[in-house]
C-alpha cells in the first residue's frame, strides 16, 4: 500500500510508513550518537568517572560499547522486521 | 624494519599474482559497460558486504584507529562509532532507493529527477575532487608506509601500487576491483582476528587486566579511559559530522550497491558490512590499541633515540604484530597492510573514472548519445589517466600532510555529496537550482574553511594565526549547504522548478512500484 498517495493520487509527503519508520530510526542512532560526542566534547569529566576500583572501566567506555551494540541490536530488529513484513507480502 | 621482509614479500607476492590472475579471468567476462561498473550486479549480498567492509578498512582505519588509541585512548571511539553510526544511515535510509534509482554513479541518483546535465556535472565533479584527494591521500600514505616496512624507495612503492590499481581497473572493471577488495577484506579480518587473540593471550585473556596495566604504562594514566584529549569540543563534533555523514556520501563505496542483484540484496550487504566493521573496530579499539600501550611500553626496537615510535603513531599495529606474534606475523600484517592499500585505491580509480566517462563525457558532453563501446573505452582511458596523475600527485605530495587531505574528502562529501544526495531522494521540495547552489556552497565553504585553518593557514603558509580556529569545518559547511539548498529551493517559483518537483512524483512512484 503506497500511504503517500491521497484521493486524487497525488502524493501527501515525501515518504511511505516504512520510509518514516526508518528515518526514525535513523534520526534516534544519529541522535544517540550525537548526544554521545557532545557529552565527550562537553563534559568529558563525566564520562572520566570510573565503575570499578582499580579505575580501568569509565562512563565513556560502557556509553561507547552501548552504542556500538545499539547499533547491532536496533538494526538486528529492523531486518527482522523488515523480514516478516516482506514474508507477509510474499 | 626498514629490510625487506621475505614473509612479508612472498605474502603480497602470492596476493598480487591471485589477484592479477582474477583481473585476467573478469576481463575476459566483462562485455559490456553494466558488467564493467557494476559487475554485471552479480555479487551476492555478502560478498559485497565483504567488499565494503573492505573499502572500508582501509590502512588509515586500521592503523590510525591503533595509533589513536595508542596515543589518546578513548577519544579515538569518535573515528569507530562514526562509521557504524555512518553505515546504519546508509542502510536505512540510502542503499535500497540509491540501489532502484541508479546505474553505475552517484550522480545518477542525484540526477534521476532533477535536471540531468548541471547536476550530473556538479556531482561528477564533487566525486572526482573525494577521488582524487582520497587516492592521493592513500597513495602517499602506501609510499611512505612500503618504503618504511620494506625498504623500498617511496617513488617506487607509489608506481607499483598505481600501476598495479592501473591494471586492475582498466583490464577488470568492477568484477576484479570487487574481488581484490574480498579477498583483501578476508586477509585483514584473518590479521586482525589473529592480532587481536595474541594481544589478549599476553594477558592471559584477562580484559580488565589489560587496561589496568594500560593505564599504568601510559602518560595519561587513568585518563586513557575519559575523553578530551585529543580534540577541542567543536573540531570533535564537526570531526564526528564529517565522518558520519561524509561515509555516506563516498562514491566508491556507494557505486558498490550497484553490483548485486537488486534493492534488498543492496540492503542485506550494507548489513553485513556493519556487523563486520562493527566486530572488527571493536577489537581494534578496545582489545588492540589499548593493548599496544603496555606491550610496546618496553618493548626493543620500538622507539627510536628521542623516545618515539619508529615510523610514527600509524605503525603502532606493525610493531604489535611483531612485539606479541614475531617476524612471520610482522610479515603478514605488513602483506594484508599492501593490499588493503592496493584494493582501496582500485576502488576510488573505477569511481572517479566512472564520473569522468558515465557522467562527464557520456551524460553532458556526449548528451547521452556515446555507444557502450565508446564509453568503456574513455573509462579505460580515464582510469590510466588518474593513474598517472596519482603517481605524480604522491611523489609531489610526498612530504605534505596526508591526514588533513583525508579528513577534507570526508567533509567534502558531507557538505557537497551528502546534502544533495539524501534531499534528491526525500524531498519533494528540491529544485535544481536549489541543489546546485547549496552543493555549491557547502564544496566551497568547506575548501574555505580548510585553507584558513590552523593546518594551513598556518602550519603550511606560515601565519601567525588561523582566521577559522578550527581544524575541521564540517560543523559549518554541512548546515550552510543545508540551509542554502532549502532556502533557494524554496523560493524557486520558476517552471522548471515545478518540474522538478513534478519529477519527484514519479521517482516516489519508481521508488514504492
Amino acid at each position: 500500500m503506497n500511504d503517500r498517495t491521497g484521493a486524487a493520487g497525488a502524493p501527501r509527503s515525501g515518504m511511505t510508513g516504512t520510509q518514516r519508520l526508518r528515518f526514525t530510526l535513523a534520526a534516534t542512532l544519529a541522535g544517540v550518537y550525537f548526544v554521545l560526542v557532545l557529552v565527550m566534547a562537553l563534559f568529558p569529566a563525566g564520562l572520566a568517572a570510573t565503575l570499578d576500583d582499580a579505575g580501568t572501566v569509565s562512563v565513556g567506555m560502557i556509553a561507547s560499547l552501548v552504542m556500538i551494540l545499539l547499533v547491532f541490536v536496533v538494526m538486528g530488529a529492523f531486518v527482522r522486521w523488515i523480514d516478516r513484513r516482506m514474508a507477509g507480502r510474499s | 624494519m626498514s629490510g625487506l621482509n621475505l614473509v612479508a614479500a612472498a605474502t603480497f607476492g602470492v596476493f598480487v599474482a591471485i589477484t592479477l590472475a582474477i583481473t585476467w579471468w573478469a576481463a575476459r567476462h566483462t562485455q559490456s559497460a553494466h558488467d564493467f561498473y557494476a559487475a554485471g550486479s552479480r555479487i551476492t549480498g555478502a560478498q559485497n558486504g565483504l567488499a565494503i567492509a573492505g573499502d572500508f578498512l582501509s590502512a588509515a582505519t586500521f592503523l590510525g584507529i591503533t595509533g589513536l588509541t595508542y596515543l589518546f585512548g578513548l577519544d579515538a571511539v569518535v573515528y569507530v562509532l562514526s562509521a557504524l553510526t555512518g553505515l546504519a544511515l546508509m542502510t536505512l535510509l540510502i542503499a535500497e532507493p540509491f540501489r532502484r534509482l541508479g546505474r553505475f554513479t552517484l550522480s545518477d541518483v542525484a540526477a534521476y529527477r532533477l535536471r540531468q546535465k548541471p547536476v550530473r556535472a556538479f556531482t561528477a565533479v564533487t566525486s572526482l575532487v573525494v577521488v582524487l584527494f582520497y587516492l592521493v591521500s592513500q597513495m602517499v600514505g602506501a609510499g611512505a608506509l612500503i618504503q618504511l616496512l620494506s625498504g623500498l624507495p617511496y617513488a617506487g612503492a607509489v608506481a607499483i601500487i598505481g600501476a598495479l590499481m592501473t591494471i586492475y581497473v582498466t583490464a577488470g572493471g568492477m568484477v576484479a576491483t570487487t574481488w581484490v577488495q574480498i579477498i583483501k577484506a578476508v586477509l585483514m579480518l584473518i590479521g586482525i582476528a589473529v592480532l587481536a587473540f595474541s594481544t589478549l593471550q599476553q594477558f592471559d585473556f584477562d580484559l580488565l587486566r589489560l587496561y589496568r596495566e594500560a593505564s599504568a604504562a601510559h602518560a595519561l594514566g587513568g585518563r586513557i579511559f575519559a575523553p578530551g584529549a585529543m580534540l577541542d569540543p567543536v573540531s570533535t563534533v564537526s570531526l564526528a559530522l564529517a565522518l558520519v555523514f561524509g561515509f555516506v556520501g563516498l562514491p566508491h563505496v556507494l557505486m558498490r550497491l550497484y553490483t548485486v542483484p537488486d534493492a534488498r540484496a543492496a540492503y542485506h550487504s550494507m548489513l553485513y558490512a556493519t556487523l563486520i566493521i562493527g566486530v572488527i573496530s571493536a577489537f581494534v579499539f578496545f582489545v588492540i590499541g589499548y593493548g599496544a600501550i603496555p606491550l610496546l611500553a618496553d618493548a626493543p626496537g620500538v622507539r627510536d633515540a628521542g623516545g618515539k615510535i619508529v615510523g610514527g603513531s600509524n605503525m603502532v599495529a606493525v610493531h604489535l604484530a611483531r612485539v606479541v606474534a614475531g617476524d612471520f606475523f610482522l610479515g603478514f600484517i605488513s602483506a594484508s597492510v599492501f593490499a588493503t592499500i592496493l584494493a582501496v585505491v582500485a576502488g576510488l580509480t573505477l569511481a572517479g573514472a566512472s564520473a569522468l566517462s558515465h557522467d562527464l563525457y557520456a551524460n553532458v558532453l556526449r548528451h547521452g548519445q556515446a555507444n557502450e563501446q565508446e564509453e568503456l573505452r574513455v573509462t579505460r582511458g580515464a582510469a590510466l589517466a588518474l593513474g598517472v596523475i596519482s603517481i605524480l600527485l604522491a611523489v609531489l605530495f610526498e612530504k605534505q600532510n596526508i591526514a588533513y587531505m583525508a579528513s577534507l574528502v570526508f567533509a567534502i562529501s558531507a557538505s557537497a555529496n551528502f546534502p544533495i544526495l539524501i534531499l534528491a531522494i526525500y524531498w519533494r521540495g528540491l529544485t535544481t537550482r536549489g541543489a546546485l547552489a547549496g552543493g555549491g556552497v557547502g564544496l566551497v565553504t568547506t575548501i574555505a574553511l580548510i585553507l584558513l585553518g590552523p593546518t594551513v593557514w598556518v602550519e603550511i603558509l606560515g601565519n601567525a594565526k588561523p582566521i577559522f580556529p578550527w581544524m575541521y569545518p564540517a560543523l559549518f559547511s554541512m548546515p550552510a549547504a543545508f540551509l542554502v539548498t532549502w532556502l533557494v529551493s524554496a523560493l524557486d517559483r520558476s517552471p522548471a522548478a515545478e518540474e522538478d518537483r513534478r519529477q519527484f512524483d514519479l521517482q516516489f512512484q519508481q521508488l514504492n512500484s
